[in-house]
């Protein structure tokens, strides 16, 4: 039976994942400035330095994409249907009690996921991974202990 | 040698422990390929090896309920490779039911209520195993302490602290020099960024209450 904590837990997983992979990258283009024959292959510096600069915006996709499934798997347990992300949010949230406020935190995250995987034209918000995650867990702490 | 590198890369292990008590341990092995398709082999016979591992005051003994077959490992590098893994698991959980029951103790003793949980840990030389972390609540605040892991550079086990649900760092343990040393960034302390570089105290119930009290002050 899926626990609420695992899932929390996962979510912030991906957080030290991205922590330990953000170290490698900033070491990586220290030793690469100091001695460029460190790059091999096709690699370029620029790739490494993109690579870097998305590493925050990458992290926060798998993050969302780890709440995403959490909730739809508890959501799974209770209809059959498939809703768009933004309704599953809002669902659940009136289903579970979540305030406002904790919601509409989950609405940035989301937001900002969005204009990262389509590349939208309108400004968002930019939500640092930490702040990410602590508005998805403290969302999910409000789902059932168990389902 | 050979043999266990080859059970590293060919199975899945899993070791259960007996809890609080002196039972045996549980080590299963799962062939990697067959995870998530048939189980079952072709004479019928279910894949996953399934030994059982006891420590008495003559020695470690290891009995089978579900042998391994086949002539790739034989089954002494098994059984030395069951052995090898428990010992780090009965080591690694002596360390930390230690300290879960110390962070109890003090957290009680401060107000807090507490309540343990399991949680599901994978380690490259144990294999996959449920570790106790502990839950802390006064009032409207919940404190998480968690374990990380059994071993990292210079230390023998890393457990953290955390503010929940937001699952906010707010400190860590680090297993060294015989024993659990707190590292947290008290006010005042320059030059770390992080719990890990700020200097450490050793962990007692008035360096807890230390950081429990600093936690609330920032969460109000």
């Amino acid at each position: 039976m899926p626990h609420n904590h695992e899932w929390l837990a996962r979510i912030k997983a991906v957080e030290r994942e991205h922590s330990a992979m953000r170290l490698a990258a900033d070491h990586l283009l220290e030793a690469a400035q100091a001695d460029p024959s460190l790059i091999r292959g096709d690699l370029r510096r620029r790739d490494i330095v993109h690579a870097a600069a998305g590493l925050d915006g990458t992290y926060v996709i798998r993050l969302f994409a780890e709440f995403e499934t959490g909730l739809r798997q508890y959501c799974e347990t209770t209809r059959a249907s498939h809703p768009p992300m933004r309704d599953l949010v809002n669902g659940v949230a009136a289903m579970c009690g979540v305030p406002d406020d904790r919601r509409d935190n989950v609405h940035l995250v989301r937001a900002y996921r969005n204009s990262l995987v389509h590349e939208r034209e309108e400004e968002v918000e930019v939500v640092p991974i930490n702040v990410a995650r602590g508005y998805l867990c403290t969302f999910f702490s409000f789902l059932p202990p168990r389902w | 040698m050979a043999g266990q590198g080859l059970i590293q890369r060919g199975y899945a292990v899993t070791v259960s422990h007996p809890g609080e008590g002196e039972g045996p341990y549980r080590v299963s092995y799962a062939q990697r390929s067959l995870q998530n398709g048939d189980r079952q082999g072709g004479n019928g016979e279910a894949k996953d090896f399934l030994a059982s591992v006891l420590f008495r005051d003559e020695g470690v003994s290891v009995t089978w309920e579900a042998p391994p077959v086949g002539p790739e490992v034989s089954r002494e590098a098994f059984e030395q490779d069951a052995r090898d893994r428990v010992s780090l698991l009965r080591d690694w959980m002596t360390r930390l039911r230690a300290l879960v029951t110390t962070v109890e103790q003090y957290a009680t003793e401060l107000g807090w209520a507490t309540r343990r949980i399991d949680k599901k840990m994978e380690d490259s030389q144990i294999g996959k195993h449920e570790a106790p972390a502990l839950l802390l609540q006064e009032g409207a605040h919940r404190v998480l302490l968690e374990p990380v892991g059994r071993s990292a550079p210079g230390v023998e086990g890393v457990v953290d602290l955390y503010l929940m649900p937001a699952y906010d760092d707010i400190a860590s343990l680090y297993y060294y020099d015989g024993r659990w040393n707190l590292h947290y960034i008290f006010p005042g302390t320059t030059g770390a960024a992080t719990t890990r570089e700020a200097p450490a105290k050793p962990l007692t119930r008035d360096t807890l209450r230390e950081v429990l009290d600093q936690m609330k002050k920032d969460a109000a």
